[in-house]
């Protein structure tokens, strides 16, 4: 991974490097056109889009609108309009599309009339049925459109962690092992069925108690990268860890 | 993904990538403390496996874990007293000095006897495993507050002095703590303060080869003194380090504790860590702008620049908490309390009292000067000062620990509360105060309400979109209502021993009032 260099202002803290993330490369490279930082921006649209689509279901919109909705507000986003526009809010990639959409629903979506709604563009592939099937049995209930986005969304960082860990494990061609022990990646230590596993696995049980170890320790690290890779500093990462950790724990 | 699928553990709906969010975040949790807090991970012993251990003790439960050891709650059998013990992790104290070193280390601490301090009782080596039993404090830590709401700025401006206090009487003994953040700032039920761990990242740090020992001087000096430097390890929780902490953990006095508590102070106000550059918390949220300075200044990268004392930080925090922002010079009150609290702690007796007194003025204080600010105008408000006690937290005026200002009079409170308790003529120790915060989400003019802690047949979050606060309490049925002459509104339902308190002007702070017995 690229280290950015060290913050030159003039109050700024000695502090260890912050990799360039997603987030913070589409940041830079907010002011010119550049393709890594498009494709870094649709990288992450396409990992998130549904927390917006719950977002605006939420709010009211009917599935067909919503899912017009979803897109139209991509295809600006993409076109880098939003990113000129809103400045506290970009410390992390998740309170920036927030605030961003939100004012989208109430402003923009007036002014670009009826007649061009829905226009066909679709600049993030998504399937609107299982989205509103997900909608409807996931987020029923009298949460806020703002608390079911954030807890969309800190659903999508844990889902989208263990599919990176998944496709690791895959590139080293060890998928089937992931999927024999991926039940017991989050369990209570003192829960583990050790030899259980073992013998199912052909293994001793060291070698899966040593296994399992560097399976979980590897999964913590692809969270905290996972989360890292939607804020632009060391400090927001801790913040975002906190709160989506808050959201997930809700049950 | 079937609809079904459930967590074989806590029997909670599984995400549809297949893994138990609850369980997941429990999981995260755990790992956020281990990778922060030290590099010893550990699985803690259970109960049962430590009662062998410890005889004299009744080991009730588990209640903390992390990087530095476990801590449980138990109680001292012959003393009949609760208490908590913390196990540093199994592994610690393999190499040969470290049992001195941990003796003369816990000595000091040991002797650090303040009331924002948790008292250590004893501490020693039972078959291989190093413990400290210390004082129990039952309530909460501020990472927990933190984790379920942000802190109202009120309440943060009467947290902050009593750690500053603690963390003063620490370094007058040539203690520094090394490790301050939310999770070692417990909050007793009375809303005291209570520091843990003074210390303890020194101690755990100390284990391992990097280590240069001085023998000189007697066992307290060198424990006390900065001679005794363990070179090498980095311990503490990089969030909350001061910049000199990590490049150079052995050469930290006390100024890397006030950095810390600028952390934590910044993220009471504005509910996050700063990021870089740091922004000003009044730019985050509506707060008092001297208040940035004092963040700020605690928050300096070069310790030279920084409060050199805790006593000084504490001083300028409570001066905002005394005076309206304006031009006038700052003081008077902070005067008047310190002559008060002078006058009141030269008697043992008096010295609950003068803390009490001393908490309850500057909630009022805080409390003045934020509705002043709340409308847009400066100035005290005439304010009668008296002060009450419900389930353990101070109501000054009809507001609650930290100050939640709904605008009754005591008369009002003995009124609706009966008569106060008979052992004291301030105490309502029978009804449960609990703090709901309600929302008004600007897009939508709604309102929602969020209650801190669980009320009957009320879910605990998120009560309704556009529910004001009478209909979403329907199912109680009608309450009697009533207002005073400043605009206070009482809603009672007698039959169900529930009082609600609340101000229109201020309508992000409500109080009830739940009765817990008949009397």
């Amino acid at each position: 991974m690229k280290y950015m260099s060290a913050e030159t202002s003039s109050n700024a803290l000695p502090r260890a490097a912050f990799p360039a993330t997603r987030w913070s490369v589409v940041l830079a490279a907010k002011k010119r056109e550049q393709p890594e930082s498009a494709q870094a921006l649709e990288t992450l649209c396409r990992n998130y889009w549904y927390p917006l689509y719950v977002f605006v279901r939420s709010s009211g919109w009917a599935p067909a609108d919503a899912e017009d909705l979803t897109q139209e507000f991509f295809a600006r986003l993409l076109e880098k309009d939003y990113l000129r526009v809103v400045e506290p809010q970009k410390g992390r990639f998740r309170t920036f599309l927030r605030f961003a959409l939100k004012r989208f629903l109430a402003k923009e979506w007036e002014r670009i009339g009826a007649a061009k709604r829905g226009s066909g563009q679709r600049p993030i592939a998504f399937d609107a049925a299982l989205a509103e099937e997900r909608f409807s049995t996931e987020c029923a209930g009298t949460l806020s459109p703002e608390q079911l986005y954030d807890r969309q969304w800190a659903l999508s960082l844990l889902n989208d962690a263990a599919a990176r860990l998944a496709l690791e494990y895959e590139a080293a061609g060890k998928a089937s092992l992931f999927a024999q022990l991926r039940p017991h990646l989050t369990a209570e230590r003192g829960s583990i069925p050790y030899g259980r596993i073992a013998s199912a696995l052909d293994m001793s049980e060291g070698t899966v108690r040593v296994t399992l170890h560097r399976l979980r320790k590897r999964f913590r690290e692809v969270f905290r990268e996972t989360v890292a890779d939607t804020v632009c500093s060391a400090a927001e990462a801790e913040n975002e860890i906190r709160e989506v950790l808050a959201v997930l724990s809700e049950g | 993904m079937s609809e079904e699928a459930r967590c074989p553990k806590c029997h909670g709906a599984l995400s549809s990538g297949g893994l138990c969010p609850r369980c997941a975040a429990d999981f995260l949790q755990a790992a956020q403390t281990e990778i922060s807090g030290a590099s010893h991970s550990f699985s803690p012993p259970r109960p049962e496996e430590l009662a062998r251990l410890f005889p004299q003790l009744d080991i009730i439960e588990l209640i903390g874990r992390g990087g530095m050891g476990a801590v449980y709650k138990a109680r001292q059998k012959e003393l009949d007293r609760m208490a908590a013990l913390k196990i540093l992790p199994p592994g610690i104290g393999q190499d040969s000095g470290f049992a001195e070193r941990f003796a003369r280390e816990a000595k000091a601490l040991a002797k650090l006897n303040h009331q924002g301090i948790v008292t250590i009782y004893d501490f020693g080596r039972a078959d291989g495993l190093y413990f400290f039993l210390m004082e129990h404090v039952d309530g909460v830590n501020l990472k927990q507050l933190l984790d379920r709401g942000r802190i109202s700025p009120r309440e943060a401006l009467a947290i902050v002095p009593q750690i500053c206090d603690a963390l003063q009487f620490a370094h007058d003994q040539g203690i520094v703590h090394r490790d301050i953040k939310p999770e070692n700032i417990l909050l007793d039920r009375l809303g005291r303060v209570k520091v843990a761990d003074f210390g303890l990242a020194k101690i755990v740090a100390s284990d391992g080869p990097s280590i240069s020992q001085t023998g000189a001087a007697s066992p307290e000096t060198a424990a006390l003194g900065s001679a005794l430097t363990e070179g090498g390890k980095i311990l503490g929780t990089p969030a909350y380090m001061a910049p000199e902490q990590v490049k150079h953990p052995e050469a930290v006095d006390h100024r890397a504790d006030i950095y810390a508590l600028g952390m934590v102070f910044y993220q009471m106000l504005t509910g996050q860590l700063p990021a870089k550059p740091i922004e000003p918390p009044s730019r985050k949220v509506q707060i008092d702008v001297r208040l940035d300075e004092v963040v700020l200044r605690a928050l300096e990268s070069d310790p030279e620049r920084r409060y050199q004392q805790a006593s000084v930080f504490k001083t300028q925090v409570e001066t905002i908490a005394s005076t309206p922002p304006g031009p006038q010079p700052a003081g008077g009150a902070t005067r008047t309390i310190s002559r008060l609290q002078a006058r009141l702690l030269g008697k043992p007796r008096a010295r609950m009292l003068g803390g009490l007194l001393l908490l309850a003025l500057l909630s009022l204080f805080a409390v003045r000067f934020w509705n002043s600010m709340a409308r847009g105008r400066i100035g005290p408000t005439a304010l009668p000062a008296s002060t009450g006690i419900a389930d353990g937290r101070v109501i000054v005026e009809g507001k609650g620990w930290g100050g939640f200002n709904v605008g009754a009079t005591r008369e009002e409170l003995i009124e609706a509360l009966g008569q106060p308790d008979s052992d004291s003529d301030n105490r309502w120790m029978k009804w449960k105060q609990t703090h709901v915060h309600c929302l008004v989400d600007d897009a939508r003019g709604a309102l929602e309400l969020r209650f801190d802690e669980g009320f009957p047949g009320l879910s605990t979050a998120g009560i309704g979109i556009g529910s004001p606060l009478k209909d979403a309490l329907a199912a109680y049925g009608e309450p009697s209502s009533q207002e005073n002459a400043g605009g206070a509104k009482k809603l009672l339902w007698d039959s169900k021993g529930i009082l609600i308190w609340f101000h229109e002007d201020r309508a992000t702070q409500i109080v009830v009032f739940q009765k817990t017995e008949q009397h």
